[in-house]
């Protein structure tokens, strides 16, 4: 059943056209940038794209900050909400639980599909944009206000004289938002930290989507109400009058994969953006599971 | 988010105990992240633009802390982070936007407020050091804060002119180390300024996370605490009166800075030199300061909830002299108007 939905799901041009556009939209800013050589002011603009023209590696973590607000959200909304609801609406549903299918399992795939389209969209634009990073923009280089020259990198002794005296890393590749070196394997791993959470994030939004799903026959009415629940969301995590209710919203930590970029990382908010989304993935596809295991399939 | 909901006990404990006790925490190795929140609305001088984001809106921090003088705090956004490093009498301030590290060699006699300045430990133990021994204190029920049991200490200072009407400290009844700080304005039910420990406990010092590091591509500069002191560098030295508005004068770690008035009722005097001081005033005004007249001068106020600012220009000087600080605005525009008044008099003349 798994390997049939995932047959479904990679037959779809839709599929592969949404993950095209998700990937298209760093590469068109990218050439934006390399052309002009105009990034945001340091502190404007989206994360990470101020430093991109010093550091082109850098630009998978600034492609996932470009796709995340709306790109991937929407792709992923279509997506699950399409799982239950298109079969529905296009009359197939009644025919795929007769094969017999168990509720539950059809479920369980559609579910697995869901997170496998999320997985290869976060993979997709963070290799592009890797590519597209080093390809376009340029690898790291020494660029800063009163950088020495070849840009090394190395610990101040806080009582010295200032100049950069001990602990010198050849083998730094790229600076964390807190100044530090991190070598190339530092950086692997925490896109990877980042491309988990951010996948994680998108789940709540797909648990959200497939239970609308399970509730009307209209994929795109299932897809818009997900989008209306993380807009709202939105919209309260930037109230102050909101602040109470804050910590329970399903975006509220969805930039928290930022902070794999600190040194040390900090966990604080990352953990409880693992946390929120995994209540709202069991909340809602159990309510999900519980509506159509229980619904009368008539189309 | 559990630990919060869960009934707060603490030992019992006389306010000077806790006092004693928070005072006594400045020793701690401690690490942890706090959150400030201040809702002054003081005007956005292009001057202090480094210190009006504090004093608006919620600031993020981490810190660690090895010693009084060894510890680092970085101050958080969605963006990047601003982190300042101290290190004996050196600081170290990285500025991820501009990717740049700066040392500052020496001790910092005089500087704009910063971030670490937030944190509830360094806030509670200057609020209680600044109220002086004639403040008010009792204790107040405990409260569950960054996931453990906190002692509370309501301060009020004694000064009538203080625009602090009180300040409600929790600190943690073992260690004292102050976790939640309000600060209330005279004739507020709400704290205009609250910081608070989310997360905190003792750390096992690691020079790794207090010493600045450098990585490929950052800039890295270095400077004198003078010229990082930002607009406080530029001032005039201009001769102030002894007293004003009823304070007097106190001795001052920067000589072009009048200071007045003592502990939570004070208020610094700033001489600005014409083309800074004109600019200071007109963006005052643009910014939406209430406009002031005397028959020596012209000015502007913003009054904020425990803050409070005149800037004052005297026709007969070229001269802008800004004062700022935690006394009433009836008192501060006492003293704009007798600095109106006052005839151009530098102290190297």
């Amino acid at each position: 059943m798994i390997a049939v939905e995932l047959l479904k799901l990679s037959r779809r041009a839709r599929t592969w056209f949404s993950v095209a556009l998700m990937c298209a939209l760093p590469l068109v800013v990218a050439i934006f940038i390399a052309v002009t050589h105009l990034a945001p002011p340091p502190g404007q603009g989206s994360a990470f794209l101020s430093a991109v023209l010093d550091d082109g590696q850098l630009y998978p973590a600034a492609a996932l900050a470009l796709v995340l607000p709306v790109f991937l959200p929407v792709a992923v909304a279509v997506v699950a909400g399409d799982s239950i609801a298109g079969e529905a609406s296009a009359g197939t549903l009644r025919y795929l639980l007769a094969r017999p299918v168990g509720r539950t399992r059809l479920l369980v795939a559609k579910l697995v599909a869901v997170i496998t389209f999320t997985l290869i969209a976060v993979i997709a634009v963070t290799v592009t944009s890797y590519a597209t990073g080093v390809l376009i923009l340029g690898p790291s280089r020494a660029a800063a206000v009163g950088a020495p020259p070849g840009g090394l990198s190395g610990s101040i002794t806080p009582g010295g004289g200032g100049a950069p005296t001990a602990g010198l890393q050849p083998g730094a590749a790229i600076t964390s938002l807190s100044g530090t070196p991190l070598t190339t394997l530092h950086l692997a791993e925490r896109v990877l930290g980042a491309m988990s959470f951010i996948t994680v994030s998108m789940l709540g939004v797909a648990a959200i989507a497939i239970f609308l799903s399970t509730l009307t026959d209209s994929a795109l009415g299932a897809a818009l109400g997900a989008l209306a629940t993380l807009v709202g969301s939105e919209i309260l995590v930037t109230l102050n009058a909101a602040s109470t209710v804050q910590p329970y919203l399903p975006t509220r930590y969805w930039l928290a994969w930022i902070d794999f970029f600190r040194q040390p990382i900090f966990w604080r908010n990352i953990e409880r953006g693992f946390g929120i989304q995994a209540v709202y993935v069991l909340v809602f596809l159990g309510a999900a599971w519980a509506n159509f295991a229980t619904r009368d399939i008539t189309t | 988010m559990l630990a919060s909901a869960l009934p707060a006990s603490v030992p019992g404990l006389t306010a000077a105990q806790l006092e004693g006790r928070v005072l006594g925490s400045q020793r701690l190795a401690f690490s942890g992240y706090a959150e400030s929140e201040a809702a002054f609305g003081l005007p956005p001088l292009p001057a202090f633009s480094s210190v009006t984001p504090l004093l608006d809106g919620v600031t993020r921090m981490r810190v660690w802390q090895a010693a009084p003088d060894r510890w680092r705090v970085d101050t958080l956004s969605d963006a990047g982070e601003d982190d300042t490093y101290q290190a004996g009498a050196n600081t170290f301030a990285w500025d991820s936007g501009q990717q740049l590290l700066t040392a500052i060699f020496g001790p910092q006699a005089i500087r704009l407020p910063r971030a670490a300045d937030l944190m509830p430990a360094a806030l509670a133990v200057r609020i209680i050091s600044e109220a002086g021994p004639d403040a008010k204190t009792r204790l107040l029920p405990p409260r569950r804060v960054a996931g453990q049991s906190a002692a509370g200490l309501e301060i009020t200072p004694a000064a009538p002119q203080s625009t602090i009407a009180r300040a409600d400290i929790w600190a943690s009844p073992t260690s004292g180390l102050p976790l939640l700080v309000e600060v209330f304005d005279r004739g507020a039910t709400q704290p205009a300024l609250e910081t608070r420990f989310l997360q905190a406990g003792p750390w096992t010092p690691d020079p790794g996370v207090l010493t600045p590091q450098r990585g490929p591509g950052t800039g890295f500069t270095t400077t004198t605490p003078n010229d990082f002191a930002g607009v406080l560098k530029n001032l005039d030295d201009e001769l102030l009166p002894g007293s004003l508005a009823g304070f007097a004068r106190q001795p001052s770690p920067a000589p072009r800075i009048g200071v007045y008035g003592s502990g939570l009722s004070a208020f610094a005097v700033l001489t600005f030199t014409r083309e800074t001081g004109c600019h200071l005033l007109r963006t005052a005004l643009d910014a939406g300061a209430a406009p002031l007249a005397y028959p020596d001068g012209t000015g502007a106020v913003a009054s904020a909830p425990l803050v409070n600012l005149v800037l004052v220009h005297p026709r007969r000087s070229p001269d802008t002299f800004l004062l700022i600080g935690l006394v009433s605005r009836a008192a501060l525009e006492q003293a704009a108007a007798v600095l109106a008044a006052q005839p151009d008099q530098d102290l190297g003349h």
